[in-house]
């Protein structure tokens, strides 16, 4: 039996991975490094990490953007889809950034006929977006819907994270309804794709 | 009205696009033209011709071009009538401002 190595079960853990002949005090420092690393990244590093990304992309050349850019609107369709038509809407892709019109009504415009692409697709991609769709309706009509109208109507005064909670009068209906809607929406679609399938 | 601009003769995504722009004054997105592009190969209306990968030009079927003579003719009737009804005043001016 291998003697037990002192110290706490973190300092023990480290150990296992320390430099041979390391002293007891430099671990302890690596210790207290890594914890105020994780402490530092889990403050400031990551939000100034997602404040460079948009800076790392704008820094990149502008070809390589456009290919970027590209490839991602690219990977909205099923890869059967992609494997037939992908090249010639790379293509076309590329040319209409050139010509000027690549704006967010054309990644819009991809982004749906991709996915209708996915949906109409049988087998895995269908069965993913139905899943989804059936996970998460409920989320919309039921927390940011219905909750703050029967509350509303209920007069019961608890907020919490209902956005419609924090409007006045009309706004919570027009909010709350919304939300609703947009569930149904979703709801319906799962429907349609089960019953298409 | 892919259709009708693959009627003029073989074209590729972009030449489509501006085609269409052209003809119809309207602008189709990448995804809703490849779409219909897919949509239209799958029934056998159009088909992909040899050439560049790229750029591969489509062309119409003998189906397709049946299909566009038939949906052309009904849109002339739905035309010629309505026209006919304006000229002949029909209509105009029956519900009062």
């Amino acid at each position: 039996m291998t003697p037990r190595e002192p110290g706490g079960p973190l300092l023990r853990l480290l150990a296992a991975r320390g430099r041979a002949g390391e002293s007891r005090a430099r671990r302890a420092a690596r210790v207290v490094a890594a914890l105020l690393a994780g402490v530092v990244f889990w403050t400031v590093g990551w939000p100034l990490y997602l404040l460079w990304l948009p800076i790392r992309h704008l820094r990149r050349p502008r070809a390589e953007r456009r290919r970027l850019r590209v490839a991602r609107l690219e990977r909205w369709y099923p890869r059967g889809w992609r494997e037939r038509y992908g090249i010639e809407l790379r293509a076309l892709l590329e040319d209409s950034l050139a010509d000027g019109r690549g704006g967010l009504r054309m990644s819009l415009d991809v982004a749906r006929a991709g996915l209708r692409e996915r949906a109409a697709e049988p087998g895995a991609g269908r069965g993913v977006l139905v899943l989804a769709l059936l996970s998460t309706w409920a989320i919309f009509v039921f927390p940011p819907g219905i909750v703050p109208i029967v509350f509303h109507v209920a007069g019961v005064d608890v907020r919490s994270w209902f956005l419609a909670a924090y409007l006045p009068g009309a706004a919570l209906w027009l909010t709350a309804g919304a939300m609703i809607a947009f569930g149904c929406a979703l709801l319906a679609s799962a429907c349609r794709l089960v019953r298409r399938a | 009205m892919i259709l009708s601009s693959l009627a003029g003769g073989p074209k590729h995504g972009y030449a489509l696009t501006k085609d269409i722009e052209a003809f119809a004054a309207v602008t189709l997105g990448p995804g809703t033209l490849y779409g219909a592009l897919s949509r239209l190969e799958r029934r056998g209306l159009i088909e992909a011709l040899a050439g560049d990968r790229r750029r591969r030009p489509y062309a119409l079927t003998d189906a397709g071009a049946e299909l566009l003579r038939e949906r052309l003719a009904v849109q002339r009737r739905v035309v010629d009538v309505g026209l006919g009804r304006l000229a002949a005043g029909v209509g105009v001016g029956v519900v009062p401002a």
